[in-house]
């Protein structure tokens, strides 16, 4: 059997047989399903909510793309900013970390009051922003600061504009290190989106947190296993996708990228 | 009080009491004094260490001196010097024919207008075929040459070049010593090359700056300590190599770098 078919195969059966093991312990030992569903319990409550769930999921979908693409455009944007004048940096960057590592669950109160109740999402936004704009805004920092010497000097000696060494040369060699904290704040804005509903609890909150919250209160077990599965789904979705992105960006010209065998 | 400008037919560059030194340090190179002779192939060897490269830096524009001056023939540097790194420093993410585009583009000429001069620099360093390959698909002499053809696609007077072939193989590397004199015949340049091979600068050059970094290589400012003319005529090929008077030169250079350490 090939390898990559195999490394494919491996992880689906031991995920069956789990899901079997599972399915078997708990209907021969007569667990009640508010405790632990079996498999086929849960899966009959993802089909009977399907509809509910899935506009529940598209409400925290749309939350973690658009505080994804805000943090993308803001964190590289910055990431220029500082690029262009080490005053601007030194200025900012120590706020910058101060946002990082405040927890967003702390902040989240005092932006649901600024914002107000009957704005939520609004609030849900910038909560999963904060979480996901730092590692885009470091990495790319970081990037933009790695690019060769030698190139620099090449462009001073040909009297390059600030423009064109940052259009020609540092943005394309940061782009490895943009994509790589891409690949973090994606699955950071969907934590900070699922953190930020359950923070904000009731009122127009009507994403998979919030379905979790409220079968939680109603100790409908299998739902909330079902409202989970669909979070999981999401997220392996946001990494693979980014993971492709990555690799159709570099794959003709970076090490980290490029197929030794081929 | 300004000094008075060269006399016309004077040397092309001429460094008098050129000084170095970082954040006020001992310096890198010190009380420098040396004129370069239009159309003149001349080498700086040294020992690592001795400000070959610094006073290279210095010549390009890329460093600023701290004491002394540079004259140039016609008042001003040359807007295009070429300039080769030790490593091919290339753009790893654009093929060898945008590479050799680059100075160009930052010019601001178009693609299709600086088409033929890309395609003819890089015919001339024997390259035709390989303008689509970008610099992971090449070998390391292939780099070099990119370099090189980077170098010479905006005409330049003066051709700068910092150990551009320490990296390479033997053999390669007499292969390219052998097209750049070709090239600088054909062309008319003048070329200043840093290298730390003896051998390869007595193949090269007419004349021969041996640097060395103060007394009992101590580390000091690096300094002139010789100026060896190699009257050998042009074109040099494998019997020059294998000449006596090769290695005669070969052995007094050698002299000259111990006695300069001593």
């Amino acid at each position: 059997m090939s390898m990559p078919l195999f490394r494919i195969l491996v992880p689906i059966l031991v995920g069956i047989a789990a899901l079997g093991v599972w399915e078997a312990a708990v209907t021969l030992g007569d667990v009640p399903k508010f405790v632990l569903p079996a498999p086929s319990v849960i899966g009959t409550a993802l089909m009977e909510n399907f509809g509910s769930l899935m506009s529940a999921l598209w409400v925290t979908l749309r939350i973690t793309l658009l505080a994804f693409a805000l943090a993308v455009v803001g964190g590289v944007a910055l990431a220029i900013l500082f690029s262009q004048s080490r005053l601007i940096e030194m200025a900012l960057f120590p706020y910058a970390i101060i946002l990082q590592v405040t927890p967003v669950v702390a902040i989240a109160p005092l932006v649901l009051i600024w914002v107000g109740f009957d704005n939520v999402n609004m609030a849900l936004l910038i909560l999963a922003w904060i979480v996901a704009f730092f590692p885009i805004l470091s990495n790319t920092t970081l990037g933009l600061r790695s690019v060769d010497h030698n190139l620099m000097d090449l462009f001073t000696l040909y009297g390059a504009t600030r423009w064109q060494r940052l259009w020609s040369l540092q943005l394309p060699a940061a782009l490895p290190f943009i994509l790589g904290g891409m690949k973090i704040s994606g699955g950071l804005a969907l934590i900070g989106a699922v953190v930020a509903e359950f923070v904000a609890g009731s009122g127009s909150g009507t994403g998979l947190a919030w379905r979790i919250i409220e079968a939680g209160n109603r100790l409908q077990v299998p739902t909330m296993f079902a409202a989970l599965l669909l979070l999981s789904l999401l997220g392996i979705a946001i990494f693979f996708a980014l993971t492709l992105l990555e690799h159709l960006a570099l794959r003709r010209w970076h090490e980290s990228a490029v197929n030794r065998s081929s | 009080m300004s000094p008075p400008p060269p006399a016309p037919n004077g040397p092309l560059l001429t460094l008098s009491g050129v000084s170095k030194s970082y954040n006020g340090d001992t310096p890198a190179v010190a009380d420098v004094s040396l004129s370069i002779e239009r159309g003149s192939f001349v080498s700086l060897v040294g020992p690592s260490g001795c400000g070959k490269s610094t006073l290279l830096r210095l010549i390009a524009g890329l460093l600023q001196p701290s004491h002394g001056t540079l004259d140039w023939e016609d008042g001003e540097r040359p807007n295009d010097l070429g300039f080769v790194f030790q490593d091919a420093t290339l753009l790893p993410w654009a093929s060898a024919f945008d590479n050799v585009y680059l100075p160009l583009k930052l010019k601001g000429l178009s693609r299709d207008d600086a088409d033929r001069r890309v395609k003819d620099a890089l015919a001339r360093v024997g390259l035709a075929d390989a303008s689509d390959k970008l610099p992971r698909e090449l070998s390391g002499g292939m780099r070099m040459r990119v370099s090189i053809a980077r170098a010479l696609v905006t005409e330049p007077p003066v051709l700068l070049m910092d150990e551009p072939f320490a990296a390479l193989d033997e053999f390669t590397r007499e292969k390219l010593d052998d097209d750049l004199l070709t090239l600088w015949r054909d062309l008319g340049w003048t070329v200043i090359f840093v290298t730390h091979s003896v051998y390869e600068s007595v193949y090269l050059s007419e004349r021969i700056l041996v640097m060395s970094s103060g007394s009992h290589g101590s580390g000091g400012p690096g300094q002139i300590a010789d100026d060896v003319r190699i009257d050998a005529p042009y074109p040099r090929g494998l019997p020059f190599r294998q000449s006596s008077a090769y290695f005669d030169h070969c052995k007094g250079v050698s002299t000259a770098l111990r006695d300069g350490d001593a």
